[in-house]
Formats: C-alpha cells, structure tokens, sequence
C-alpha cells in the first residue's frame, strides 16, 4: 500500500477523512453488533424453554395418541382423523430486527379440531387432539424464533467480522499511511529547509 | 291289561327320553370341550354317561312290569292300575332328572375345562346328587311292583 | 320416529343376560376352553412392566401372539393381530347358530364403514380405502352404490342411516353430524333388533354400551367446553334427562348424580381422575371393566349365544391391549401410564 502512495497534503486530507469516516463506522457497526448479540441472547434465552416446552408436548400428544388406540379398533382410528375440520393457514411477513429482514409467521387456525362422533371414538383421542393443538401454536411460534435466532446469528458474525476489519486492518493501515505521509512532507520540508539554507549560505559568501 | 302295558310303555320311554336328551346335552358340550382339549376324554366320560342311567331303570322297570304281566293268567283292574301306578315314578323321576342331570353335566363339563382338578369333586358329584332321585323314584317303583299280588 | 322407552334400572350391579340355549352347547364348550388361553391379568401386567420390547416379546412367545422368529418392524406385529382378529372373527361366525345375532353384531362394522363413505362421499373425496372387512356389506360395493346413488343393495338399517346422516350434514355442513346421525340410528337399530330377536342379553348389553358411551360424551363434552345437548344416544338405561342436567353441574356434582345408577363408581373414579390428570385414561378404564364385568356375568350360562358373544368381545379387546402394550414398549414409554390405563 504503501509504495503506490502519493505523499502529497492532498492525499494525506484524503486519508485523514476516511480514517474519520472509518472510525465512525466502526463505532456504529460495533453498536450494532452489541445490539444484535443483545437481541440474540433474548431470543436465545426464550428459545430454550420453548423449544423443552414443544418436545414435552409433542411428546405427551403420541403418548395420549398411543392410548386412544388401545381402545379403538384400527379401522375406527382411520376413520375418525380422516376428514379433518381444521382449516390451518399460514402467512409469512418479514419483520425488520437491526436492518435484518426476519419472518414473522401468522397463523389462522379455524374450525373444531374434534372432527368425529363420539361412540367409537375414545375420550383419549379428544384430549391427544386439543394436546397437538396446544401444541403446534408454540410449534409456530419455536419455528419462527429459530430462524429469526438463526438469521440473527448469521448478521451477527458478519458485523463482528466488519468491525474487527475495521479495527485491526483498516484503520491502522489508512493511519500508518498518514504517518507515512507526514513523515514523507516533513522529510521533504526539512530537505527543503536545508536546500534553501546551504543556497542562503551561497548567496551570503 | 292294556293300561298296565302302557305303564311298562311309559317308563320305558319317557326315562329313555329323558337320558337320550340328557346325554345328548352333555355330550354337545363335551365335544365342544374335546374339540379344544381331546386329552381330556377320560374325565369327562363319565359325566356325558351319567345321565344314561335313569334310561336303564326306566327300562328295567318296564321289563320287571311285563314279567308281572304275563305272569298273571287273569289280570284284574286293580292290579292293571297298580302295575300302571307302579311305572309312573321311575317314567317321570327318571325323565326330568335325567335332563337336569344333562345340564348339570354340561356345566359341569364346561368347569372340567377350566379346572380339571375339580372335575370329579363337584362335577361328577353334583351329577350324582341328582342321579339320587331318580334312584329314588326307580325304587319306588320296584318296591311297587314287589307288592303286587295276584288276587 | 319412534323414541325407545328408558329401560327402569330393576337390578343391583349387571343388568340380566337371560337364560340358557341348548342348542350352543357345543359351542360353549369349546369356547370355555379357548377362554383358558386367553392372556391372564398377572401376563398383560408383566407385559406393562417388561424391560423392552424384545423382552416383552419373550413373554408373549408361548402365545399365540408369539411372532415366532425376529422380529424386523412393528408393521409385522400389526399384521400379526389383524390376522389373529381375522381368526377370531370366523371362528365366531362358525359357531354363531342365529344368523340374526351375528348380523347385529356385524353391523357396529357397517356403521362404522358407513360413517367413513359418507363423510368421504359429501366432502367429495374418493371412497378409498380403511374400511373393516367384518362388516355385512362388504366395503368394495360403497363406491358403485354411492355412484348411482342407488343404496337398495343395502339392509333396510343401513338405508336409514345414509338418509339421516346426508340430510344431517346438509342442515349444518358440519361433518360431526354425520357421525352424530348415525350413531343415533345405530343405537335405535340395535335396541330395536335385539327387543325383536329377544335377545334379553343384547339388548342389555347394547343399553349398557349406550350408557357409557353417553356417560363418556358427558364428560368429553364438558372437558371441551361444548354446549350441544342433543349428542345424547337414546334407548340406555339412564334418562337423558338425566345426563342433561349433567352438562349443567360442575365436576363435583357429577358423582352424586349417577348415585343411584349402577354407574356411580365409573363416574366417580373417571372425574376424580379427570380432574386432577386431564385425561380421560381411568374413565376409559373404569367403562371398560364394567363393560366387561357385564360380560363375565355370562359364566353362569352353561350353554348360550351369550358366552360366545362376550368372548368375542373380551378377545377383541385383548388384541388391542396387546398392541397397546407392544407399541408402548416399542416407543419406551414409561411403564405408568400403561399401568393407569391397564388397571392395577
């Protein structure tokens, strides 16, 4: 970098102004990167007692789905999820966190989730049902929490990435080069000086 | 002598009724029982028997009354009714228990299946304790007959 | 349409199951002895507690559930069980000798088959397939029927019963009041047949089945919070006023109401279990013993449709038990709430 550099006061008010603009962009990104990571944690802390949440219920659905079974013949059970009444209708929109674009999921769920009679049904499969129901709103929203968390991360570690560049690389090479510059014109100012003494002197004698 | 025949007819018949639809009660079940378990064949033999006997006593009456009959040259009317009489407790005794025995039986069958143990205990006894009325009524009747005389 | 009169409870535990028939005697024999190869309480208990699957195979090995080798999928023991249902059935029908009573029996099948086409044929989809092949009606003639909307080939019941249930949906185009509708004509049609038959033992197992179911209703109708209050079969031994007025009462008061019901400890036991586990497990468990209670009853009939009939039932129920447990250790689950279910 250095050896193409002219070292003319031009340049050098040139540098001065993008080691300003630099080093105000570097305070922005790492406020920025600060928000983020701030964000990340808080989604990160909600994720985790959703994400044991969803698994507990999923879990306990199949358990409850299991013991319906047993009390039904496996023709009844077919014939009973067969012809759901749920209507289930998802939209995605993009939320905006720190400039980065996230999903923001809405859900419409209508109609009854009981979609059969009672007499050959067991009372079991009523509750594994409203279970599955409970459960795929906290399903919804762990998805859409996980991909936010997940973009957020990815917007996180490029910011880092810019503000260490900034930091480590960029500023110190534009101020170094600088430092180049005024030592290169005080070096040209100083042999101008002594050029314009020793002629002084020659004038003189 | 025609009505002291019909007696001799009737305790042949009707305790021969009443074994034939009593075996063929207990033997329904025993089958049934066998179809599943054939070993056992011995335990259950005797109960789908038991209910053959009231058919002998019925028979051995009718048999002892015709003796009677042909050994009377002149046969009055009272005695005709006394031989009549004498058949009628081994025709009806025999004949009712001898299908209450089948049905005890075949109950008693149907517990040899479950528990084999018990199949003479209760099975065969129960069915002996019924046996004992129509012994009863077979008695009667041949001590009946023994009374009988000729005028 | 003719209302079913409510039966007066005239007994202390089990309604009456009637008397003997002579002419079964071979068959009861013979089902006597199948009933001592039927999975014992302390073996399905064992099952429940089994260590894994394969152990819980192990146990089952001596049985005629025994898969008899490796097993390589749960698909395997599915079929395995259906076949063994398969059995059961045909042997059932070998040994029925009133083509009448198996035809009522059979029909649970119909209306179950029925229920599925015709929620199938008003939502427009293809007829396809997950019928029960035990039906009277077999299961390949729906489509053709339903194509030509021409449905004389069926038995008179069942023709009823398509009527209702498609004049029920058009009322409401909810698909629940095809089921409610049929569920209707099926418990009036069984009432109905089994008081023609004379068949003391049906039509009080069919009025017993019809209490619980709508006992169950009851209380799946409150933990849903739903108001209809013409869900209710008729023709059971408790009044629907009765259930009505239970929709009303809070959980507590459930109990009190069917005091004087041979249902009291059913209702007892489920709510109080309800209430503190939300589920219906012990309800389910406890409808299921009396149910079975009522069956066992029949040991006392030497010879009888009546036996062969609750072992039927009974053996029915065991296969599902038997999947249940099988699956629950192919899953790991905890062996509590297969207890809960299974009973102590």
């Amino acid at each position: 970098m250095l050896e193409n550099i002219s070292a003319t006061r031009m340049e050098q008010l040139q540098l001065r102004r993008r080691v300003e603009l630099a080093s105000r962009g570097h305070k922005l990104l790492s406020q920025k990167r600060d928000e983020i990571s701030r964000q990340l944690v808080k989604i990160a802390g909600e994720l985790k007692p959703l994400r044991q949440q969803v698994e507990k219920e999923l879990l306990e659905t199949t358990r409850r789905f299991m013991m319906a079974r047993a009390t039904m013949e496996p023709e009844d059970m077919a014939a009973a999820i067969d012809m759901p009444t749920k209507q289930f209708a998802l939209t995605i929109q993009f939320a905006s966190i720190m400039s980065v674009k996230v999903p923001d999921l809405t859900k419409d769920i209508s109609g009854e989730i009981m979609c059969y009679g009672f007499s050959t049904t067991s009372g079991e499969l009523d509750v594994a049902l409203r279970a599955l129901e409970r459960a795929f709103d906290s399903l919804i929203e762990l998805a859409e929490k996980e991909k936010q968390a997940m973009l957020l991360a990815t917007e996180l570690q490029s910011t880092r990435r810019r503000v260490n560049v900034l930091e480590h690389v960029v500023i110190p090479d534009i101020q170094e080069t600088i430092k180049y510059i005024t030592d290169k014109m005080s070096e040209a100012e100083r042999d101008n000086t002594s050029r314009l003494m020793k002629i002084a002197d020659i004038i003189r004698g | 002598m025609g009505i002291a025949l019909l007696g001799a007819a009737l305790a042949a018949f009707m305790a021969g009724i009443g074994s034939a639809v009593g075996i063929g009660i207990a033997g329904r079940s025993a089958t049934g029982v066998l179809s599943e378990k054939p070993e056992r064949y011995g335990q259950l033999f005797l109960q789908v028997v038991l209910p053959g006997t009231q058919g002998f006593y019925g028979f051995v009456i009718a048999f002892l009354a015709m003796g009677k009959i042909y050994s009377f040259t002149t046969l009055d009317i009272s005695n005709a009714l006394a031989i009549f009489a004498s058949c009628l407790p081994v025709a009806f005794a025999g004949m009712l228990s001898a299908i209450h025995q089948g049905k005890t039986c075949a109950a008693g069958i149907l517990m040899t299946a479950k528990r084999p143990e018990m199949a003479v205990k209760a099975g065969v006894l129960y069915a002996a304790m019924v046996e004992v009325y129509a012994v009863l009524g077979f008695l009667i009747s041949l001590l009946i007959q023994m009374k009988i005389e000729a005028a | 349409m003719a209302t079913v009169q409510q039966a007066v409870i005239d007994f202390h535990r089990y309604p009456p199951i009637g008397t003997d028939d002579w002419r079964y005697g071979f068959a009861t024999g013979k089902i006597r002895c199948l009933e001592t190869t039927m999975l014992s309480r302390a073996t399905l208990l064992d099952l429940a507690n089994a260590e894994s699957f394969s152990a819980a195979m192990d146990l089952l090995s001596s049985t005629e559930y025994s898969a008899g080798g490796a097993v390589e999928s749960f698909a395997q023991i599915e079929e395995l069980l259906l076949q063994r249902r398969h059995e059961l059935r045909t042997l059932f029908i070998a040994l029925m000798q009133d083509p009448e009573l198996v035809e009522l029996l059979r029909a649970r099948h119909d209306f179950a088959n029925m229920r599925l086409a015709i929620r199938r044929v008003v939502t427009d989809r293809p007829i396809g397939l997950d019928y029960s092949d035990f039906g009277s009606v077999p299961a390949e003639e729906f489509e053709e029927a339903f194509e030509q909307e021409n449905y004389s080939r069926f038995p008179m019941y069942l023709q009823e019963a398509i009527e209702e249930a498609v004049l029920a949906y058009y009322e409401n185009k909810d698909i629940r009041s095809v089921d409610y509708a049929i569920d209707r004509c099926e418990a009036k049609y069984r009432i109905r047949t089994s008081e023609e038959l004379g068949s003391v033992f049906l039509l009080s197992f069919y009025r017993v089945r019809i209490d619980l179911t709508n006992i169950r209703t009851l209380l799946r109708l409150k933990a849903a919070e739903r108001d209809e209050r013409d869900l209710f079969l008729p023709g059971g031994f408790v009044e629907i006023e009765r259930l009505v007025h239970g929709l009303d009462l809070g959980y507590e008061g459930l109990a009190p109401l069917f005091f004087a019901t041979p249902y009291y400890e059913v209702v007892e036991g489920g709510v109080a279990y309800f209430t503190t586990e939300q589920s219906f497990l012990r309800l389910e468990r406890l409808c299921e013993e009396y149910l079975f209670g009522f069956l066992r009853t029949t040991r006392s009939i030497t010879a009888g449709p009546q036996p062969i009939i609750a072992y039927l039932l009974l053996k029915e129920n065991e296969i599902r038990m038997v999947r249940m447990l099988l699956s629950a250790k192919n899953n790991g689950m905890d062996a509590k709430l297969i207890l809960d279910r299974l009973g102590e």
